[in-house]
């Protein structure tokens, strides 16, 4: 058995009913390091250049990394990966929890899921061993009531389940994937594959034991994370107050999206901050399997006569905002229910906050009524209003049914001028981060292969004049040596986007957590990763290896939308960013213009190596990755 | 003159000592921001005043001014 990984993928095929395993050398870990990148390698080899991607033709790949499961923090993380069915283009998310590491003492590295099944069925994954059961009793139940009734059927409290709710089975292009009843895959309809597939969930258990090359090394790792915990105020922050705790930030710098992002600041972001959630309704901090910084959250309270349970977990920032601020939702108690009816029914919390915002801006504005809506007032700030829709959604009943294929479907279904309203780009709706003062981020929002994406490079602040001395040192260390001006918008900032986006695409190869394993803030930085993976693995590698394996990644992405007919005339921001914003803030009256902003696109693709006119890899390109073998 | 420092993220925890449990901080009249950061011994933070940011760190403060600090990475 190799260091740290089992050297085994499962293979799964649902039409046939077949379970069969891999064994691939060592070599193909080393090119990809698992994840996103291991699960494109089947992909591209596998999925024809235009399918429907809610058709049995999509392969559906669930990967860890090569150090998932060690002793350290922020290694348990499953990648998944398929055409999404919202987009059209390459689909991504991923996810912590547990399930990830349990799958690596489970026996295996990933999955790769091809077909579809003829019945609902669930993966009972054990010890290396690998079966497809009925899941006919599971089916239409939401994903508290699954996980409590396979703990049941299979007699052990410990298994692990990865899942789709009821709006993954109904197929709705913002399904997400669960695991532990409040760790999403949330991005691109991932549930809707697994949907398609009649794959109602994943259980694993496993007794494995891994082996690390050098285990000293995780010692004195471990140390050092506890001394940076409590050094570095920005991963402490984290830690103690959770992703909302950067609710009161985003709205002193005008970037906490109001009102469908009509404006930047929201007056009720008091009582929405992590810092008040934190006062109020936390009952606990949670984890992944072995991180001690803890950043997730469990809550407990009730809204409208309706319990919030500690199963369900807590929001995150992104739910706190696009259910909270996106909406003009001031209730934390209403945003509390909104996170555990996406948790229940597994919907993709951003995706579906921002489609009812959407919804709320068509409403106002009377493009939909009380008579489409079924008498619901969807206006602006109405929390009840928002979790009776969000139900609706998962249930596909009524409105909901409209909203539950994305923000850009339902305009069209609305039609008139609703399309000025949409905050999406590729189809996917955008998450609450604004690039009206983060300018970095609209080159990522719009390049990113599978759509506006805030987990997708450093974000400028961590690379401008004034942070702590610990950002630039680490910075330096992938060539960031030249901290720009707050706000600006040059060459450099692009640099800064593409080489950290580079650098995430890895993390989302190898299995890292972004909170912790990072370029600036974080709890560790690029050198300690470097020390972790040999540690891990023995293998000689280094940050340069590491970078590569992002840029293989991020090139497949790439490769397989220029497959699906995606060019640089999909990467462009929202209609809307060329408006300015309103309200009150250092970004009142901020707007892009879309012609600046294919300037600055013009130098990213540069700097990638990509065709200028496409925006996209060519054939010379890609082997100079080893990838000669994707058809193009 | 009193300036309401409000501290995110669990900075409370990093005031230096003769000011742990203040919530309010007295600067002679004429400080700036630069100040009132030198007092707190927390000039890599983000500053915000009457609730938006603040970069110009020369800027006079008044009697009463609320002042945010924040750590910089947020959200996720």
């Amino acid at each position: 058995m190799p260091n740290s990984y089992n050297g085994r993928i499962l293979h799964v095929d649902l039409t046939q009913g077949k379970t069969w395993v891999e064994e691939p050398p060592e070599a193909f870990y080393r090119t990809y390091g698992g994840g996103s990148a291991m699960g494109l390698h089947y992909i591209l080899h596998e999925v024809p250049a235009g399918i429907d991607a809610l058709s049995p033709e999509n392969v559906l790949t669930l990967f860890v990394g090569v150090p998932t499961g060690m002793p350290i923090s922020g290694q348990s993380r499953v990648m998944v990966n398929a055409k999404s069915p919202l987009t059209g283009a390459i689909g991504d998310a991923q996810a912590g929890g547990f399930w990830p590491a349990e799958l690596k003492f489970a026996g295996f590295d990933g999955i790769v899921v091809r077909g579809k099944s003829p019945q609902p069925t669930y993966l009972w994954i054990h010890d290396g061993k690998a079966e497809l059961r009925d899941a006919g009793h599971l089916w239409g139940k939401l994903t508290g009531q699954v996980e409590d009734q396979l703990k049941k059927d299979l007699e052990d409290d410990r298994i692990q389940v990865l899942q789709i709710g009821p709006a993954g089975e109904k197929l709705s292009r913002i399904a997400c994937i669960i695991n532990f009843c409040n760790r999403a895959n949330g991005r691109t309809g991932m549930g809707a594959v697994m949907g398609s597939k009649n794959l109602k969930a994943v259980a694993v258990r496993g007794t494995r034991k891994l082996k690390a090359a050098d285990p000293k090394v995780f010692t004195k790792l471990a140390k050092l994370g506890r001394e940076n915990f409590e050094a570095i105020p920005d991963v402490n922050g984290l830690g103690i107050h959770g992703t909302a705790n950067g609710v009161p930030v985003q709205n002193a710098t005008g970037t906490l999206p109001t009102r469908n992002w009509n404006e930047g600041q929201f007056e009720g972001f008091q009582s929405i901050s992590g810092e008040t959630m934190s006062a109020t309704i936390l009952k606990e901090r949670d984890t992944c399997y072995g991180c001690m910084v803890r950043c997730k959250r469990v809550v407990e309270t009730e809204f409208a006569g309706t319990p919030v349970v500690p199963q369900y977990g807590g929001p995150e920032y992104e739910t706190v905002s696009t259910m909270g601020s996106y909406c003009g939702v001031a209730d934390l108690h209403a945003i509390a229910l909104a996170n555990q009816i996406c948790n229940q029914y597994g919907l993709d919390t951003i995706g579906a906050g921002a489609t009812v915002a959407f919804a709320m801006e068509c409403f106002e504005n009377g493009l939909i009524t009380e008579k489409d809506t079924g008498g619901i007032q969807l206006k602006f700030g109405n929390a009840e209003a928002l979790v009776r829709m969000l139900e609706m959604m998962g249930k596909r009943e009524g409105f909901g049914d409209i909203l539950a294929e994305g923000s850009e479907r339902a305009a069209k279904r609305i039609g008139k001028h609703a399309s000025d309203y949409l905050i999406t780009v590729k189809g996917s709706e955008a998450p609450a981060h604004m690039p009206h003062a983060k300018k970095s981020l609209s080159i990522i929002y719009a390049v990113n292969p599978f759509g506006a994406d805030h987990q997708s490079h450093e974000h400028d602040p961590c690379y401008e004049e004034g942070g702590l001395p610990i950002y630039y040192k680490r910075m330096a260390m992938i060539g960031l040596d030249k901290p720009q001006p707050p706000g600006s918008m040059n060459e450099e900032k692009v640099r800064l986007t593409y080489v950290t986006q580079l650098f995430f695409s890895a993390l989302d190869s190898y299995g890292l957590c972004q909170f912790v394993w990072g370029p600036s803030w974080e709890l560790y930085g690029p050198d300690d990763m470097i020390e972790m993976l040999r540690a891990a693995t023995g293998w000689d590698i280094t940050l340069d290896e590491f970078m590569r394996v992002g840029e293989r990644r991020l090139n497949m992405m790439r490769a397989f939308n220029a497959r699906e007919g995606f060019d640089r005339k999909a990467d462009v921001l929202p209609k809307k960013f060329s408006k300015p914003l309103q309200g009150t803030g250092p970004t009142a009256g901020v707007f892009f213009d879309p012609k600046e902003n294919a300037r600055w696109r013009d130098v990213y693709y540069r700097m990638a190596g990509w065709d200028a006119h496409t925006g996209n890899p060519d054939r010379k390109k890609l082997a100079s990755l080893g990838l000669d073998w994707i058809r193009l | 003159m009193r300036i309401n420092v409000t501290l995110h993220s669990g900075l409370r925890s990093r005031l230096p000592p003769e000011l742990q449990g203040q919530t309010a901080i007295e600067l002679p009249e004429g400080s700036t921001l630069a100040d009132l950061a030198g007092r707190l011994r927390m000039k890599d933070m983000l500053y915000a005043v009457g609730g938006s940011v603040e970069r110009e760190w020369t800027r006079p403060l008044r009697d009463q001014d609320e002042v945010d600090v924040f750590v910089r990475a947020a959200g996720g």
